[in-house]
């Protein structure tokens, strides 16, 4: 009767997954709400902004679902695995800036393309790299399974191409030397950009332009219908191209919110323009940089700068009333003809610098005395005009330097680069004897159509002026001499120290937008699943040892011994990720069961084979005594196992048991291949968003090795607990 | 009163073979309430298959055993219910070392449901003063003699009440000492009227305390009797042969 009860046991353990999926299968509320899945490691397609799927194939999504009234809901998924779970139907389709391709059209349709994607290069910065010819033949990393893959095949051979699983692999393989540069999408390396400045874009590639679409299964063609009839709606209303542009404007950088969500932000149109406006260790520097900065800070708005030719910025300001120019700009009268400008945040003006003793005391004396100026400057023009003495310099320190030595009488330049000078020789003084020159305004400009954006720019500058936080930033540059490298105002990482730098890295990687919670959610994940995963795998792996042991025992349960016997070989002959994405692409194919149990499922399938082998060799390890003397007293076969033998059976195995929970925490990692959130998962995620290939993963690592330490602990003290016990 | 009603084991042309090897080559027997018999023979000879085939712990190959006049060889019989009514003393103990005495006699008494926790554990008790051990419920078998750790499987074995109980050389593992001990346990055993077949090879011991002697030999049982006709007047010359050597 006892065996009944076993065998009926061990019968449920293999059907209970196919039961499962008949009862929790085909949900009912599906009519409503869509689900889309995407790979979040994508920006600007699809990332995460905190804990909010965003980018631009999000964004467009969302305009569909106000559009069509249809609830559309993203779930996150590994790329490689969205195709299979769109056609398996796991999903109602998926958006992940899927490329348009003959070949791929044989198993999805596509809706209409969406946005057009160049392949472009991404390298070092300042490298030589000026046409394709350039990077040919080099080593390359890209993403498997991309465009930019395929096309790095045509440009070099097949053993210079390192396929990497997400971008933040391929970064790290740029940054550290491991690859010479990426093929990958444009706007996706602007992305990657953003966040490392000392990458750059090189668009040199004459690769044919692609097309995104989203992919649908080939029979989901009402759903595909409305979505694409949307899609084709919003294309021709100019919601698509305002979505792109709006990421566009933003410098596909990764923390830019959803379109749907922006906060508010400044966007400032720059040239190169030392001293207002230059990069300074990858960041914005210069005296407009830092003014608009202060004023970004003031009114709580984020900002942007985009680099433009000094020219262009004139021409953009009338097409995008939305952006300030910025670049050391005079305020004047044929100016405000076409654009309107803020309160001026500085003047300047000629005057002379010359040794505190110097006779130079008026203008008219000038024209007796031996000039510095600075080649092509302000002060070289004004001297020119006035037909004076001049030795041209090519800067106003070499210029300064000059007229403290004695070799020039004096110097004309801008009052403050004067004033710059003065720091380094007190021997000179300014003399404003330029009676014939122009005080000249520097200030921002405007679109005449921002009125709002003009009065809440300039009420905060107005206000920065009252309080001195204007001053300041000017009394930098001047101490600092006005050059090139003077870092802005803001920036405080040159001073950091290795530990402040990590502490800011932390601080993106997991404090920022809560990022913490990828791992803490992934941690219960994986914590969630190994803990089911173990209690199913000691159950499967206890009973089908017993089966196998009794079986050898009495040679009763041929079939079911056999059974158990395929089982144990066929897992443990098999890779946990195939068993995985077998479990849950075909078999629970048709099922809506959630995928933490799924995975639980195949995980706990996995551990139970090798428990088995382990608990089969702790049966042997009992003597056979123990059986016959359990039986000699009626005891049936099953509660003497369970009464006798497995107790006795565990205390042997207990360690083994042990390393079987402890690698079982460790391959649950895999289960982000159906696009569960677990713990590695959470830190790709991370990594996705911050673009830190290292930190995530040494915190992960830390926190595993954490959880291992803990079970090994856990483990021996119940090993001393039996051990002690008898 | 017929024989009948008193017979506890008739056991008819039983043979055993392992593979090949036929190890029990017709076996015929007839063990009454009350009788208790000493088996003695060289070794390989088949004893503790013999006693294992009557309790099932080998299938035996051919003939009946008759238990309380069942066959307990026929398909229809429930193994572990014939179990349950013998018991069995093994050389090695084979006492379970995860529980205590006490629990060791417990545990079957209450997993088959014979008797509630509280009656087991005065039986239990009970065995115990028996058995002369009452202050070792609840250690555990690791920290107990050997001679200590046989007389409590035999305890286990009496909790169930077995109607006979088989004993396999339960002597042979333990120091000289202690022999003695289990010795008079088994033999108070005798004087209480339980029904037992021994395997032994302590010589004195069987002739003091069984009704009847067998010897087997090769697979048969060579030669039967009293203990005063197969000690002091050994017919066969393999038994003679036998009881030089050992005596
Ligand atoms: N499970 C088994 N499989 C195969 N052969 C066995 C098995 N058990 C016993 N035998 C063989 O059966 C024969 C009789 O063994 P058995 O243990 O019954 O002898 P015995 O009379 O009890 O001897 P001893 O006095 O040494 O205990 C031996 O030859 C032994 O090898
Ligand atoms: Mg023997």
């Amino acid at each position: 009767m006892n065996r009944k009860i076993l065998a009926v046991l061990l019968t449920a353990i293999m059907i209970v997954p196919v039961f499962v999926t008949m009862t929790m299968g085909d949900g009912s509320e599906a009519e409503t709400t869509v689900v889309v899945e995407s790979s979040p490691d994508f920006a600007p397609y699809d990332y995460y902004y905190g804990d909010e799927f965003t980018g631009i194939d999000m964004d467009i999504l969302r305009a569909i679902g106000m559009d069509t009234g249809i609830n559309i809901t993203f779930r996150q998924n590994l790329f490689d695995s969205i195709l299979l779970s769109v056609t398996q139907h796991k999903c109602d389709f998926g958006a992940s800036g899927f490329t348009i391709s003959e070949e791929r059209k044989q198993s999805v349709d596509f809706t209409e393309p969406y946005s057009v994607i160049r392949q472009v290069v991404v390298a070092k910065a300042g490298l030589d790299i000026t046409s394709e010819a350039d990077v040919k033949g080099k080593v390359m990393s890209v993403q498997t399974g991309t465009s930019g893959a395929d096309y790095a095949k045509t440009l070099t051979s097949p053993s210079n191409i390192i396929y990497q699983k997400g971008y933040t692999e391929i970064v790290l393989d740029l940054i550290n030397g491991k690859a010479f540069c990426e093929v990958v999408d444009d706007a996706v390396g602007m992305a990657q950009v953003s966040a490392h400045p000392e990458l750059q874009v090189y668009d040199v590639l004459e690769a044919e332009p692609e097309y995104y679409g989203f992919i649908f299964a080939k029979d989901n063609e009402a759903l595909y219908k409305t979505i694409n009839d949307s899609l084709i709606k919003l294309k021709e209303n100019g919601t698509v191209a305002d979505i792109i542009k709006y990421y566009a404007d933003n410098g596909f950088s990764l923390d830019t919110p959803s379109y749907f969500n922006r906060v508010n932000t400044l966007f400032i149109l720059t040239c190169h323009d030392v001293p207002f406006s230059y990069m300074a260790n990858g960041f914005n520097a210069g005296i407009d940089a830092d003014i608009l900065r202060a004023i970004s800070k003031d009114i709580d708005y984020k900002i942007r700068f985009k680099q433009v030719d000094f020219k262009d910025i004139f021409k953009e300001l009338e097409t995008n009333p939305s952006y300030i120019g910025a670049a050391g700009i005079f305020d004047t009268p044929e100016r405000r003809e076409h654009l309107s400008f803020s309160d001026s945040y500085m003047s300047d003006k000629l005057v002379v610098l010359a040794p505190k003793n110097s006779d130079i005391t008026d203008i008219s004396v000038l024209e007796s005395k031996s000039i510095a100026v600075v080649i092509g400057n302000e002060s070289d023009t004004y001297a020119e005009s006035k037909g004076y003495a001049v030795n041209r310099y090519t800067e106003n320190s070499a210029a300064a330097a000059k007229v403290s030595s004695g070799v020039n009488d004096c110097a004309i330049m801008d009052r403050t680069m004067a004033k710059a000078q003065i720091n380094n020789h007190p021997d000179l003084e300014i003399r404003d004897i330029l009676t014939d020159v122009q005080e000249r305004p520097y200030a921002f400009a405007f679109s005449p159509d921002a009125t709002n954006l003009y009065e809440i720019v300039n009420a905060s500058l107005l206000k920065l002026k009252a309080d001195g936080t204007i001053d300041d930033i000017l009394a930098y540059y001047e101490k600092n001499g006005y050059g090139e490298g003077v870092p802005s105002y803001f920036d405080d990482e040159s001073e950091k120290s290795f530990f402040d730098k990590l502490w800011d890295k932390f601080t993106k990687d997991f404090l920022d937008m809560d990022r913490y919670q990828y791992l803490t959610n992934g941690l219960a994940n994986t914590l969630k699943i190994t803990v089911m995963a173990l209690i199913m795998g000691m159950i499967i792996g206890s009973v089908a040892a017993m089966v196998v042991s009794m079986s050898a025992q009495t040679g009763k349960w041929k079939i079911p011994a056999a059974i158990c016997r395929v089982y144990i070989t066929v897992i443990r002959g098999t890779p946990v990720m195939v068993q995985l994405l077998i479990i849950y692409y075909i078999v629970f194919a048709s099922s809506d069961m959630n995928q933490i149990l799924i995975a639980s499922i195949a995980f706990g399938l996995n551990s139970g084979a090798y428990v088995a082998e382990v608990v089969r060799s702790g049966i042997n390890s009992v003597p056979k005594g123990q059986m016959e003397a359990a039986r000699s007293l009626g005891l049936s076969t099953g509660a003497s196992m369970k009464l006798i033998i497995l107790p006795q059976a565990i205390r042997n195995i207990l360690p083994a048991l042990g390393n079987e929970a402890i690698s079982l925490i460790k391959e649950t990692s895999v289960a982000g291949y159906i696009g569960v959130m677990e713990l590695t998962r959470g830190a790709d995620i991370i990594r996705g968003q911050t673009y830190d290939a290292l930190l995530p993963l040494l915190v992960i690592a830390a926190v595993y090795l954490a959880i291992v330490l803990i079970l090994q602990y856990l483990i021996k003290k119940m090993e001393k607990r039996l051990n002690n016990a008898y | 009163m017929p024989i009948e009603n008193n017979e506890m084991l008739n056991i008819r042309a039983l043979t055993k073979s392992f593979g090949d090897n036929q190890v029990l080559k017709g076996i015929d027997l007839t063990v009454h309430k009350g009788e208790v018999i000493s088996i003695i023979g060289p070794s390989g000879c088949g004893k503790s298959t013999f006693i294992r085939c009557l309790i099932l712990l080998e299938r035996p190959s051919s003939g009946n055993v008759f238990f309380d006049g069942k066959d307990i060889l026929s398909k229809d019989v429930n193994e572990d219910e014939i179990r349950s009514r013998m018991g069995m003393v093994f050389q090695n103990f084979n006492l379970f070392p995860h529980m205590t005495a006490k629990e060791n006699i417990m545990l079957a008494p209450v997993k088959l449901g014979v008797m509630n926790k509280e009656e087991a554990s005065l039986e239990a008790d009970r065995l115990l003063s028996k058995i002369g051990l009452p202050d070792k419920a609840d250690t555990y078998p690791s920290k107990l003699s050997g001679g200590q750790q046989q007389r409590i499987a035999i305890a286990r074995a009496l909790a169930m009440k077995p109607e006979v109980m088989l004993f396999d050389e339960p002597t042979s593992a333990l120091d000289p000492e202690k022999v003695g001990e289990v010795l008079d346990l088994i033999k108070d055993l005798a004087e209480n009227n339980m029904t037992m077949i021994i395997v032994t090879h302590e010589m004195g011991f069987a002739r003091e305390v069984s009704d009847r002697v067998l010897f087997f030999s090769e697979g048969y049982i060579e030669e039967e009797g009293t203990p005063a006709e197969i000690f002091g007047n050994p017919r066969s010359s393999r038994l003679q042969d036998f009881l030089s050597k050992v005596l």
